[in-house]
C-alpha cells in the first residue's frame, strides 16, 4: 500500500505581502515519515512545529522544496483528492453546538459524499468504524459540547478517520489532556499507525512522552534545524540535552526524564528493597541530596521495613514516615 | 442516491482492521444495533431522524394553515367557507371576497411566505459561515444600503427614480423598489469587493458593520435636511409591510428568491463542512474562498429582494435560525435549510396575520409585531433550552 510523506529541501513560513518581507520559519527541511511509523514532531515554543504541520497538511504553499506524498507534490493533488488522503486534527477546539459525537465524526465523509452531503450505508459503517477504533462508541450520541477535553480529542481523532486517509497530522492533540488521556491518545494513535498502515505525525510538547512512544522523532531546534532519528538516537547523539537542557533542567538519558537541578548539599546513600529505593532517591533527590550507590556519604538512609533509619555526621534519627524523613532532609540541607 | 465515491478508495465499504479485530468488529456492531446488550448507552439511532421528520411535518402544515388563515383574517373577516371557495374560484364563490383574495390578501400571504423563507436562510448562512450567533442577513448592510437607495429616490435626490414620480407625493411604488435595490446592490457590490482582500471572514464582519453604521449615517443626515412628509414617507417604508405587491411584482420577487433559494439549499454540503472552521473545512476539500463568496451573495440577494419589495423586515432572519436549531436539536444543514424555509414562511405569515390585528379594523407595522411578539418568544425558547445555556456559540 501507499504510505509515505518526504520533505524535500522544504522551507516554510509567511509570504512576504504588500512590500513585507517573506518570514522563513524552516529552510532546508528534509525528512521522511513512513507508514506504520508514529512520527512525533518536537521542539521549543515557537520552533515552527505548528507552521510545518500546516505545510504538510497543504492549508500553507511551501516558500520553497517540497512536500511529496507518495512521490507526487501536494501541489500537483488537487483538494478534494488530498482531502481524501490526508486529514488533521487542528489545535482549534471550538466544536458548535447541537452537534453530537455521531455527527461531527461524519464530517469527515464530506470529500466521500456526493453533491448533497448525503451518507450511504457504506459511509455510515466507516462511522461507526472510526468510532470504535478511537472507543469513542459511548460517545455518539452525546452532545460534542458537552464532553470533556480528552472525550472531544478522541472525537476530532475519529473524524480525521472517517476521511480514510493514508496520511493523518495532528497539531498538539494532548493539550489540555490529563496524563492518563495523554498516554491513551498517543498509544491509540500508534495502534493506528501500525494496524491501518497510516502515516501518523503528531507535534507535541510533552517531550518525555514523545520519548518513550515515538517510533522516529522530528526534533525541531530554536535556530531551525530537524534533528531526525529514533528516540535512541537523538538521546545518545546528544541532540535532546542540546535543545532543551538549560541551567535549571538535565535530561537524563538512561531514565529518559527531565531531572531539576536542586541545591546540592551532599550525598545519601540510600539502602531499601523493591519499589522503597526509587521512591526515596527521589525523594531526598527533590530535598538537596544525590543518591550515592556506596562509598561514604554525607548521609545514610535505610528502610527497615518498618521505619526510616537515618545517620546525619554520626547522629541517628528514627522516622516512622516518608514524609517525617523528607521535611526533616528538606531543614538539613537548608542548614 | 448517487454513489460518487471515489472507486480508488475501496476499503470504505469494509474498513481494514475491523475485520481482523473482532473486538472492534463486536463494537461496530453494537453501533449499528443499539438494543444490542453490549452498548446500552446508544439511544436508538433511528428516534432523532424520526422525531426530525415529525417536526419536519408539523412545520410544513403550519405553513398551510397559517396561509389559509392569512387569506381568511383581515381588516373584512371573510369565513373560511366563503374564503376556500373564493380562494380556489370554485363557482359560486362570493365575487367580492374573490376580489379582496385575490388581489390583496394572496399576494400578501405569498409575500409573507417568500420574505420569510428567505430572511430565514439568509440568517442560517451567515451565522453559519460567521460562526456567530448575532449575525443575521442584514450585517453586511445589505438593509441599509436599500434604505439609503429609498432615502435618496424619496428626498429627491435619486435622480429618475426621483424626479418622475415625486413632485409632491414622492416616488411610487416601483421606484421605491427600484432604488431599493439599486442601494443593495451597490452596498453588496462594496462588500464583496472589500471582502475579496480580506483572509478574515471576522474582519469581513466589522466591514461590514462599518458599512452599514456609515450609510445609517448618511440617511440620517438626508432625512434631517427634508421635509416632515418626505421623511414621514421614509418612516412607513422603513416599518416593513407585506402589503401592495402586486401579482407583476411576486414574479420578479418570487424567481430572484426562489433562485437565491435554490443556491442556498445546495450549499448545504460546504457549509456543514464550515461547521468546524474554515481550516478544518479546508482540508475537507472545501473551495473556502468560493463558498464564502456564494453563501454572501445568495444571502445578500435574499435580504436584499426582501428589503426592496418589503422594506427592511427585522428580526425574522435573526430569530427564526435560532429557533429552527433548538426545534431540530441540530447543526446539521442538510435538515437545518429545509426547516428554516418553512419556520420561517411559518412564523412571517403569523405576523402577517398579526399586522392585520383581525376584527380591530386597524393595521399595525409590521417591524413592531416582528419584534414585540418575536423577542419574548425567542427569550423564551432560549431559556428553555439545555443547549443554549449551556454555551451557545454557533
Amino acid at each position: 500500500m501507499s504510505g509515505m510523506l518526504t520533505l524535500q529541501g522544504l522551507a516554510v513560513g509567511y509570504p512576504g505581502r504588500r512590500g513585507r518581507r517573506a518570514r522563513r520559519v524552516l529552510e532546508g527541511v528534509n525528512a521522511q515519515a513512513r507508514a506504520g511509523d508514529l512520527t512525533v514532531l518536537i521542539g521549543p515554543n515557537g520552533a515552527g512545529k505548528s507552521t510545518l504541520l500546516r505545510t504538510l497538511s497543504g492549508l500553507q504553499p511551501p516558500l520553497a522544496g517540497e512536500v511529496l506524498l507518495d512521490g507526487t507534490s501536494l501541489l500537483a493533488i488537487g483538494p478534494a483528492e488530498l482531502a481524501r488522503r490526508v486529514a488533521v486534527v487542528l489545535t482549534e477546539r471550538d466544536v458548535p453546538a447541537l452537534l453530537t459525537g455521531r455527527e461531527l465524526v461524519a464530517l469527515g465523509r464530506h470529500p466521500h459524499t456526493g453533491f448533497t452531503g448525503r451518507l450511504t450505508a457504506a459511509d455510515h459503517a466507516v462511522v461507526d468504524w472510526a468510532l470504535a477504533a478511537v472507543d469513542a462508541v459511548h460517545l455518539a450520541d452525546r452532545p460534542v459540547t458537552e464532553l470533556s477535553d480528552g472525550e472531544r480529542q478522541r472525537i476530532l481523532t475519529a473524524r480525521a478517520l472517517a476521511q480514510e486517509p493514508s496520511v493523518i497530522l495532528l497539531d498538539e492533540p494532548t493539550a489540555f489532556l490529563d496524563a492518563p488521556s495523554r498516554v491513551a491518545l498517543m498509544g491509540l494513535l500508534r495502534r493506528l499507525a501500525r494496524e491501518r498502515s497510516l502515516v501518523v505525525v503528531i507535534s507535541t510538547h510533552d517531550l518525555e512522552l514523545a520519548l518513550r512512544i515515538a517510533d522516529r522523532v522530528w526534533l525541531l531546534t530554536r535556530d531551525g534545524e530537524l534533528h531526525r532519528g529514533t528516540p535512541e538516537e537523538l538521546t545518545l547523539n546528544g541532540a535532546i540535552s542540546a535543545s532543551f537542557d538549560s541551567a535549571e533542567l538535565t535530561f537524563e538519558a538512561a531514565s529518559g526524564v527531565f531531572v531539576l537541578h536542586g541545591a546540592d548539599c551532599g550525598t545519601a546513600r540510600i539502602t531499601a528493597e523493591g519499589v522503597h529505593r526509587p521512591l526515596l532517591e527521589r525523594a531526598l533527590s527533590r530535598a538537596g541530596w544525590r543518591p550515592s550507590a556506596d562509598g561514604p556519604a554525607d548521609l545514610t538512609v535505610t528502610w527497615t521495613g518498618e521505619v526510616y533509619q537515618v545517620t546525619r555526621d554520626g547522629v541517628s534519627h528514627r522516622f516512622d514516615t516518608l514524609a517525617g524523613l523528607t521535611d526533616w532532609a528538606r531543614r538539613e540541607a537548608s542548614r | 442516491m448517487t454513489d460518487s465515491r471515489d472507486p480508488a478508495v475501496p476499503s470504505a465499504a469494509a474498513p481494514p482492521g475491523s475485520a481482523d479485530r473482532p473486538g472492534v468488529a463486536r463494537r461496530t456492531d453494537g453501533a449499528r444495533r443499539p438494543d444490542g446488550a453490549d452498548s446500552p448507552v446508544v439511544r436508538p439511532g433511528r428516534s432523532p431522524a424520526a422525531r426530525r421528520g415529525v417536526v419536519l411535518g408539523l412545520l410544513g402544515a403550519a405553513v398551510a394553515v397559517g396561509f389559509v388563515l392569512a387569506v381568511a383574517l383581515g381588516s373584512t373577516v371573510i369565513p373560511l367557507d366563503r374564503a376556500i371557495p373564493a380562494l380556489l374560484r370554485a363557482d359560486g364563490a362570493d365575487p367580492g371576497a374573490e376580489v379582496i383574495i385575490w388581489t390583496v390578501r394572496l399576494p400578501r400571504a405569498v409575500t409573507a411566505v417568500l420574505a420569510g423563507a428567505a430572511l430565514a436562510v439568509a440568517g442560517v448562512q451567515m451565522q453559519t459561515l460567521f460562526r456567530n450567533p448575532l449575525a443575521e442577513p442584514y450585517i453586511l448592510g445589505v438593509s441599509s444600503g436599500a434604505s439609503l437607495g429609498v432615502a435618496l429616490a424619496v428626498t429627491g435626490w435619486a435622480g429618475p427614480a426621483g424626479t418622475l414620480t415625486s413632485q409632491i407625493a414622492g416616488p411610487g411604488r416601483a421606484g421605491l423598489v427600484v432604488a431599493a435595490s439599486a442601494g443593495a446592490a451597490a452596498v453588496l457590490m462594496l462588500v464583496l469587493a472589500l471582502s475579496r482582500r480580506v483572509r478574515s471572514v471576522a474582519t469581513i464582519l466589522i466591514i461590514g458593520v462599518m458599512v452599514g453604521s456609515a450609510t445609517s449615517s448618511l440617511i440620517t443626515l438626508l432625512l434631517a435636511y427634508s421635509d416632515g412628509q418626505r421623511a414621514q414617507q421614509y418612516l412607513t417604508w422603513s416599518l416593513g409591510s407585506y402589503a401592495g405587491t402586486t401579482w407583476e411584482d411576486l414574479a420578479v420577487f418570487a424567481s430572484v428568491c426562489g433562485a437565491a433559494l435554490l443556491a442556498a439549499l445546495s450549499g448545504v454540503k460546504p457549509l456543514n463542512a464550515l461547521l468546524l472552521g474554515e481550516n478544518y473545512a479546508r482540508t475537507m476539500g472545501v473551495h473556502v474562498r468560493r463558498t464564502r463568496t456564494m453563501t454572501l451573495l445568495t444571502a445578500s440577494v435574499l435580504a436584499g429582494a426582501v428589503t426592496a419589495y418589503c422594506g427592511p423586515v427585522a428580526f425574522l432572519g435573526l430569530a427564526v435560525p435560532h429557533m429552527a436549531k433548538l426545534l431540530l436539536g441540530t447543526a446539521d444543514h442538510r435538515i437545518l435549510m429545509p426547516a428554516a424555509v418553512l419556520l420561517g414562511a411559518a412564523v412571517s405569515l403569523a405576523c402577517c396575520i398579526a399586522t392585520q390585528a383581525p376584527g380591530s379594523g386597524m393595521l399595525l407595522p409590521l417591524n413592531a409585531v416582528t419584534t414585540v411578539l418575536g423577542a419574548p418568544v425567542v427569550i423564551a425558547v432560549l431559556l428553555r433550552s439545555r443547549a443554549a445555556r449551556a454555551g451557545w456559540t454557533g
